[in-house]
């Protein structure tokens, strides 16, 4: 008998899917309602799941193998059985107790190989049917999260030795650092960034990345994605696109904290993705393809793609439905095109002819024009490097206006608010090679109603020791850093700003010093602060746009300082526009409020140097009574008095004078 | 204020030290040399032939005794008129780090390295009439053995040892950062904070023992030594390797509350960068605030050590170079406010 449940399968005898489809139509019934009510005890049943479905002619020997089961394993015999179709049963004992511990013997036992049973008492039933009440998550509002974009203050995030991280905020007229969120304690992580937009602190471990916000920077969302090392947000920050660094990338719902789209393609990289300003449209450049997504699901749009052999580079063409290609490689017809998503047409840039090395493109923040820099190849040598400029209102044909550098361009800093281009090249000696020393040639692209779009030369810097130009987000300023380890010349800055001199803009240095062991150097969100930092020695510089020194601190053990990302506009183009027009009034107004908080910080920075003089004056002048009290004492160890002017031997210069006859 | 320079030695000055009556100055070098000058015009008086690399050195208050420790593991004795060596002590040492004369220049006090051990530092507290006694006994034999008391707090790398006002307590720095107050002759510990991040490369007491000044590489902070209470702190970039507190500092009529502390990035290290910060900044205490920066524009190394001339009028610095510089306050630091 005991090996009843061995000899027959209750695997092979499952119940057909139609029955169960019946059975799933029908009300569903709660067994123990069916018990009659007189003399019923409910705690002595037991609901026992998890047993074979089988059909109503194999209820039998089921229940002879349970039997079977119950004495194979020395478990407590049920008196009575009601057993239906679904594998539910409902034993009953003679006592409490019984049933008690038959639930306990019972519980997660394996049946067959199959079918593992479970038990429970009247009692834990009930307990499982008490719901608490659900709450849903709270998802902070969207003022909530850019509150922080109100404050005019430059908030700073300092990180020290990994672990510790404090916000502060850059008090510029009393130039100094205050609080805002003091020492939070950060996880262990590997890598840290801001989003774009500020809303979000995102830290990095190996399976997941996770965001922090809002006032406090509590942690907010949380994703789950191995070997995350990249990440890519949506330009209104309501998807995010990550990426493990091989060839797998996630589209993520930030909001909803959803998984919507998994693309899987090698030799890749997140650059190859492209958001439209209005996040509505996603662009993916592969190998001889651009492929188009739509939000807010992300599924491919297949009349959308459109064949580009080589693709090197693609972007949209901000306030317009353009995106931008640049296609060449070996044995590939080189060009540049923009798309027209409305007329589904492309319209040409000017015919490239000769053997290039390499194309970037550049687009207006504000879609006006759109900037490439092309190098020319000879015998696989760079000889030129020319920057066009295309205007976007003439398009048939292009308008071009653009400047030819006869050198193998190192690097391009642009800054694409205003339009402004640097240029540079390592110098050459007398013998043709190339030095470490770096000349930058600047550009800015001008807007004029007559002329159209122009490139403006600004002029050259040559002989520079920096190797890097850093623009201001306003256009107006930039500075020159050399950050690189073991060179002579680390830590050296030079401050530039733009200024017009008979309507002709021109650049001037305006202050160049040295911060040593520099090895961070960043402009702030809105372009009027610059920070430096050196991890080395943990001091920290802040500067004005024009050089001037506006913080000097040094930080214990400091590792990571970041500006937090801030909309460069924070008004709207008419409210600005207003500004602009009444700038008078409001100077006055402001100015007004900045002598009152002066001369607060004045009066209090008296008021705190005469406290602290009367301190320590009473401090000095306790110490001087001890002092005094325990001459006796100094006299009895010294041996001698030290007031007492008589022992004291004056130094005599004895200068001895002869006559020499000659 | 243009100094004028002296230099005796080709290697880094280790310390200085100008007697009590201010007429005569010590400069001791790498190279195992102290040079004796004179203050008023530079000349150079007399040389003391030490057995090793000197690192520290102490005088008596009546300028007849000399003693410095080497880094080859001495302390030597010398008769400061006349440059006779009186003899040295030797037994069971790696490196002598202090020396230093207690007040009235009854008991000296030595912190070195014992050969048994590269990590712990030894403190001992002799008595300087029965070494010199020892060694007039023993002239033909000029090492002597160590047996006196003994005061070796536990994980405690000193590097310096001092002694606290009338010799009633004794105040200790480590190289991880800490100040330990003993009292003293009990020996028991009274308080240990931990002060600095780094190595506590120096610390100086004003004359009348109001507060005591710490040099490291974070900067220079001002203590209570009574209580070792944190009263105020100048923060520096660059480390600080030596500090000195003005003797008119509590003085009853025209105080000066200025200290002067100076540094710079380690030599080794110089050709990296052109910032070197080999600045002398001059502090006013009281206010927490800096009056005043002096760089020498021939300088090229740190500064390894610093002293106030007894009168208050000027001061001395050693350097990583080899140089010592004498500078004298003119007179627009006891006429401007600034200053006051």
């Amino acid at each position: 008998m005991s090996q009843l449940q061995d000899q027959i399968n209750f695997n092979d005898v499952d119940v057909a899917p139609e029955y169960i489809k019946r059975a799933c139509d029908e009300q569903p019934k709660d067994i123990l309602q069916e018990f009659p009510k007189l003399n019923f005890n409910p705690n002595l049943h037991i609901l026992l799941i998890g047993l074979p479905k089988i059909k109503e002619e194999m209820k039998p020997k089921l229940i002879t193998a349970l039997k079977g089961f119950l004495k194979k394993n020395n478990f407590i015999q049920f008196q009575e059985i009601d057993l239906n179709n679904y594998g539910y049963a409902v034993l009953s004992y003679e006592n409490e107790d019984q049933a008690q511990q038959a639930v306990e013997q019972i519980s997660n036992q394996n049946f067959d190989a199959k079918h593992q049973l479970l038990a429970f008492t009247q009692k834990q039933i009930n307990h499982i049917n008490q719901t608490s009440e659900y709450i849903p998550i709270t998802l902070k509002s969207r003022q909530q999260l850019l509150a922080f974009h109100k404050d005019a203050r430059s908030a700073l995030t300092i990180i020290q030795e990994k672990t510790k991280l404090s916000l502060k905020w850059l008090n510029s007229l009393e130039k100094k650092l205050e609080d805002n969120i003091t020492e939070m304690k950060l996880p262990t992580y590997d890598k840290l960034q801001w989003s774009p937009l500020g809303q979000y602190l995102v830290l990095f471990t190996e399976n997941e990345f996770s965001l922090y916000g809002a006032q406090d920077l509590e942690l907010l969302h949380k994703f789950e994605h191995k070997k995350v090392n990249e990440l890519l947000f949506s330009p209104d920050e309501q998807y995010v696109i990550s990426y493990d660094g091989l060839q797998q990338f996630i589209i993520w719902n930030i909001r909803e904290e959803r998984q919507l789209r998994q693309i899987v393609q090698q030799q890749s990289s997140i650059n190859h993705f492209k958001f439209k300003r209005d996040s509505k449209l996603l662009a993916f450049q592969t190998q001889d393809e651009i492929q188009i997504y739509e939000a807010p699901e992300f599924y491919q749009k297949n009349q959308l793609n459109l064949k580009a052999v080589g693709v090197k580079q693609i972007e949209w063409v901000p306030q317009t439905n353009y995106l931008a290609v640049v296609c060449y490689g070996k044995d590939i017809k080189t060009q540049i095109f923009l798309h027209d998503y409305n007329k589904h047409i492309d319209i040409k840039w000017r015919n490239i002819a000769f053997e290039i090395d390499s194309i970037q493109i550049f687009v207006h923040t504000y879609g006006k024009w759109v900037a490439t820099l092309i190098k020319k190849k000879q015998k696989n040598k760079v000889f030129a490097t020319t920057l066009q400029v295309g205007n976007l209102s003439k398009m048939d044909p292009f308008e071009i206006d653009e400047h030819t550098v006869n050198e193998d361009v190192e690097n391009i800093f642009a800054e694409l608010n205003t339009g402004k281009f640097a240029l540079s090249y390592r110098e050459k000696d007398k013998q043709q090679k190339p030095t470490s020393q770096f000349t930058f040639h600047l550009y800015s692209v001008q807007e004029d109603i007559k002329k159209g779009i122009k490139l403006c030369q600004l002029g050259e810097q040559k002989g520079k020791d920096t190797n890097e130009l850093l623009w201001a987000s306003n256009g107006n300023y930039f500075a020159m850093v050399n950050k690189t380890k073991n060179s002579p010349d680390q830590g050296k800055v030079e401050f530039g700003q733009i200024s017009k001199k008979n309507e002709q803009p021109i650049i001037e240095i305006t202050k160049s010093t040295n911060h040593f062991y520099m090895s961070h150097a960043q402009w702030d969100p809105t372009g009027t602060y610059f920070i430096t930092m050196s991890d080395l020695w943990h001091s920290v510089n802040i500067w004005s746009a024009i050089g001037e020194q506006l913080v000097k601190d040094t930080i214990t053990k400091v590792t990571d300082i970041h500006w937090r990302n801030k909309p460069i506009h924070l008004l709207s183009f008419k409210e600005e526009q207003e500004l602009q027009n009444n700038h008078k009034q409001f100077i006055k107004k402001y100015e007004a409020e900045d002598d009152k908080i002066l001369n607060k910080a004045k009066y209090d920075k008296e008021q705190k140097k005469k406290e602290m003089y009367n301190q320590f004056t009473q401090y000095l002048n306790e110490k001087r009574k001890i002092y005094n009290d325990t001459k006796e004492i100094r006299k009895k160890l010294l041996g001698w008095d030290e007031e007492d002017q008589n022992i004291y031997v004056q130094y005599k210069k004895i200068i001895k004078e002869e006559v020499v006859n000659l | 204020m243009r100094p004028f320079h002296v230099r005796g030695t080709d290697r880094a000055i280790m310390t200085v030290k100008i007697n009590y009556d201010g007429d005569l100055f010590f400069t001791a070098s790498q190279d195992g040399g102290i040079n004796c000058w004179l203050t008023e015009t530079g000349e150079r008086l007399g040389n003391y032939k030490a057995s090793g690399a000197v690192k520290t050195l102490d005088l008596t208050d009546n300028s007849e005794l000399l003693v410095s420790g080497s880094l080859e593991g001495s302390v030597d004795f010398f008769q400061i008129n006349g440059g006779k060596s009186l003899g040295k002590l030797t037994a069971d040492m790696r490196k002598a780090k202090w020396v230093e004369f207690s007040f009235g220049d009854e008991n000296l006090i030595i912190v070195y390295q014992p050969m048994t051990s590269t990590i712990n530092y030894e403190t001992r507290i002799l008595k300087v009439q029965e070494i010199l006694d020892k060694i007039k006994l023993r002239q033909t034999q000029d090492v002597l053995e160590i047996t006196d008391t003994l005061v070796t707090p536990d994980k405690f790398k000193t590097t310096q040892a001092s002694w606290g006002y009338l010799n009633q307590s004794i105040i200790m720095a480590s190289t991880e950062g800490e100040l330990l107050l003993l009292s003293y002759p009990q020996k028991e510990e009274i308080r240990r904070v931990q002060v600095h991040d780094g190595e506590i490369k120096q610390f100086a007491f004003a004359k009348d023992f109001s507060i005591l000044a710490t040099a490291a590489n974070d900067g220079c902070k001002i203590f209570d030594p009574a209580t070792l209470q944190l009263l105020r702190y100048f923060k520096y970039e660059v480390p600080m390797n030596a500090v000195a507190i003005s003797p008119l500092f509590n003085t009853e009529q025209k105080p000066k509350p200025h200290l002067i502390v100076a540094g710079g990035i380690p030599a080794r290290e110089t050709a990296r960068t052109k910032f070197q910060g080999f600045d002398i900044h001059i502090c006013n205490v009281i206010y927490e605030e800096e009056v005043g920066k002096l760089l020498n524009p021939n300088q090229i190394g740190p500064i390894n050590a610093l002293a106030f001339f007894p009168d208050g009028k000027g001061f001395i610095t050693g350097e990583e170079g080899g140089y010592s510089r004498v500078y004298k306050f003119d007179q627009t630091y006891w006429e401007n406010d600034l200053f006051k």
